[in-house]
């Protein structure tokens, strides 16, 4: 995603500069403030912060992750280039929430009692299968550090425009990188999640204010459609066959797949008690009204103003608009810093939570049960703590080589950094159907995962090799297309083994009871 | 309260890069798995949620209806938009008062109303 702006487009001079190292310095503080806070050196306290969360923090610890810079930069420009039918998208982010009140109520039980720390944990307590575990490690770690590499990207852009240029892109990947790592290394999920909650609380109130003011300044969205119907008129019209194919297939990939981010699924498992979380995800159902049509707004009204952009100059439409506003008035220029100061709180709060995640998944699920027995070291929570650290220095030290090298070549094998929704969706047979359908098994489910990835890698790869052009076959996303395919493999093949082996087994189902007790040292055991 | 760990519960089933064959009898805990009230066990929740999606997707409307403005926007998007906000009214009333685990204040014979069935989830019985 290309967010730069030329800095003679959006130069906020020094007020603008202060206020960003001023928050910085405040993200910091929570960061010392959660060390300070920590119960022990345990995963559990680290990565779910003892399960500790009341209603505000999980709300806006919630909002915040869910949120990214995708959602008021990407969105937006998706918004322009597609015209008013990407108005789908308020809708698949509150399906969003929708999905997660399906699994959430078996899941958080067993999270609960068992001690879940990974949405991995219940793959493996649920199928007992290493291969799974690794497959869906490796599905979920790749979508994630895509994630975060496209965060990082958006960073230096975002610092780049508020600064006017006068600090480049990769110091303000630096910049923001390391105040990330550094707040997130001492606190863990505990540093994240109050961070989140400013973040949180920055990212509400600055879309609110310019909702608003996109909606009654310039004659409002009355005159910005009279714009569009004499210039690009296209962009008003209701979807088509094809255009209605696209809908559903973004519907059921966004709806789906964002439903299953490890690091959303993490923060249901620390909330404090159920009823907090009840009330969290109640709240965060409305929360698209807010946010999602926000940037559908600001793409389509930025569309008005400026008509013809190409695809890459469209994915700027936000700091445009923004731009636009910033030149009006004294009053206008503090509310585009609130909001610019936004859109940086909403891509560091969704990269640390996914770097958190990793990190959480290659400790708890690699780590601990692969690497450290044969390495022969002793597994102590603070050993665990420490390699989970150094993993995410680590894979942040690569990822920002990855975005300095993005910027200076163009190669085709970039477009496989685009690739994560349509990779961690194929988890989701394992998390829904594992949940609620006995029979499901998880050989099945590991071949219905291999099948439904390895069909939409090769949907794209045949994009970049010029095979053919459109990576979604008939207007429907490869990821869906893999994810029917993924679901069929899984349920068939289960409906298809002997009826009797599983019988059987349910029948001499037995309980837990030792298999685990103990398996993390320095883990709080209730 | 006990713990997944690691290396035991694979014990059970299959080594490193094995087949994934079972071996042993199932120590999942189904039993445990499901709460006093959940969503998706109110048909309501489901039929609902459909209704709305499907009237919320832009293709009923006749054309001189569709192109017509309301509050500056196309009235299949204000359409969409209201469709997506009962959407959201759903969620969040499913999340407060069909999702229970028996805490303190709340009756577990609500779990009942609506509910596809008493004894055991959806899901749990296409299992069987």
């Amino acid at each position: 995603m290309n967010v730069g702006v030329g800095s003679d487009q959006l130069a906020l001079g020094t007020p603008a500069l202060l206020v960003l190292g001023v928050y910085l310095l405040l993200m910091l503080a929570l960061g010392f403030l959660g060390r300070i806070r920590r119960q022990n050196d345990s995963l559990r306290d680290f990565y779910l912060a003892g399960e500790g969360f009341g209603f505000a923090v999980l709300f806006l610890t919630l909002f915040a992750t869910q949120y990214s810079g995708n959602t008021l930069l990407g969105f937006a420009g998706r918004s322009y280039q597609q015209g008013l039918s990407y108005v789908v998208s308020v809708t698949f982010m509150i399906a969003v929430v929708g999905v997660l009140i399906v699994y959430a109520p078996r899941l958080y039980r067993l999270a609960r009692r068992y001690q879940y720390i990974t949405p991995t944990d219940f793959v493996f307590h649920r199928f007992g299968s290493h291969q799974l575990r690794l497959g869906a490690v490796v599905l979920l770690c790749w979508g994630l550090a895509n994630y975060v590499l496209e965060q990082l990207v958006a960073m230096g852009h975002a610092v780049e425009a508020i600064s006017g240029g006068r600090l480049s892109f990769m110091q303000g990947v630096l910049l923001l990188a390391l105040v990330m790592l550094i707040y997130e290394s001492l606190g863990g999920m505990r540093s994240v999640a109050w961070t989140d909650t400013v973040q949180g609380g920055l990212l509400l109130a600055g879309c609110a204010v310019i909702l608003f003011a996109l909606v009654r300044m310039d004659g409002g969205l009355v005159a910005a459609t009279e714009r569009i119907a004499e210039v690009e008129a296209f962009k008003l019209e209701r979807p088509d066959g094809a255009g209605l194919r696209l809908w559903m297939s973004q519907l059921v990939l966004l709806g789906i797949g964002v439903a299953i981010y490890p690091h959303a699924i993490q923060r249901v498992f620390s909330a404090r008690r159920l009823g907090v979380l009840r009330a969290s995800l109640a709240v965060m159902a409305f929360m698209p009204l807010l946010t999602t049509l926000l940037a559908f707004l600001l793409g389509y009204v930025g569309s008005s103003r400026f008509p013809g952009l190409d695809r890459l100059e469209s994915d700027r439409i936000t700091l445009l608009v923004l731009a636009d506003l910033a030149q009006r008035s004294p009053w206008t220029y503090w509310l585009v810093i609130l909001v610019l100061c936004a859109v940086v709180a909403a891509i560091m709060s969704t990269a640390d939570s996914a770097l958190l995640s990793i990190a959480s998944m290659f400790t708890r699920d690699v780590y601990q049960p692969y690497l450290q027995p044969r390495l022969g070291l002793r597994t102590t929570g603070r050993h665990l703590l420490a390699v989970g650290k150094i993993v995410s220095w680590s894979l942040m030290a690569v990822l920002i080589l990855l975005a300095w090298v993005s910027l200076r070549t163009e190669s085709s094998i970039w477009l496989l950094i685009r690739l994560k929704l349509e990779f961690m969706v194929q988890l989701a047979p394992c998390l829904l159907l594992g949940l609620y359908w006995r029979r499901l098994h998880g050989r099945a489910v590991f071949w219905g995962m291999v099948a439904g990835s390895g069909f939409t890698l090769a949907v794209w790869l045949g994009v970049m090799a010029g095979l053919w052009q459109s990576r979604s076959p008939f207007e429907v996303s490869a990821g869906v297309w893999g994810l029917l395919l993924n679901a069929l493999v899984a349920v068939t093949w289960s409906w298809l083994r002997p009826r009797e082996a599983s019988v059987e087994r349910r029948a001499d189902a037995s309980s837990l009871e030792g298999v685990a007790d103990g398996a993390l040292p320095g883990s709080r055991t209730r | 309260m006990q713990q997944v760990g690691s290396d035991e519960v694979a014990g059970r089933r299959d080594g490193v890069g094995g087949s994934g064959r079972s071996e042993g009898p199932d120590p999942f805990p189904w039993d445990e798995l499901t709460p006093v009230d959940e969503p998706s066990r109110h048909r309501a929740f489901w039929w609902l949620g459909a209704g709305l999606v499907v009237l919320g997707t832009p293709w009923w409307q006749p054309p001189a209806l569709a192109g017509r403005l309301v509050f500056g926007l196309p009235f299949w998007v204000v359409c969409s938009l209201a469709c997506a906000a009962g959407l959201a009214c759903l969620i969040s009333f499913a999340s407060l008062r069909w999702w229970s685990d028996g805490e303190p204040g709340r009756a577990p014979e609500h779990a009942a109303e609506g509910a596809m069935s008493d004894e055991a989830p959806r899901g749990g019985e296409a299992g069987r």
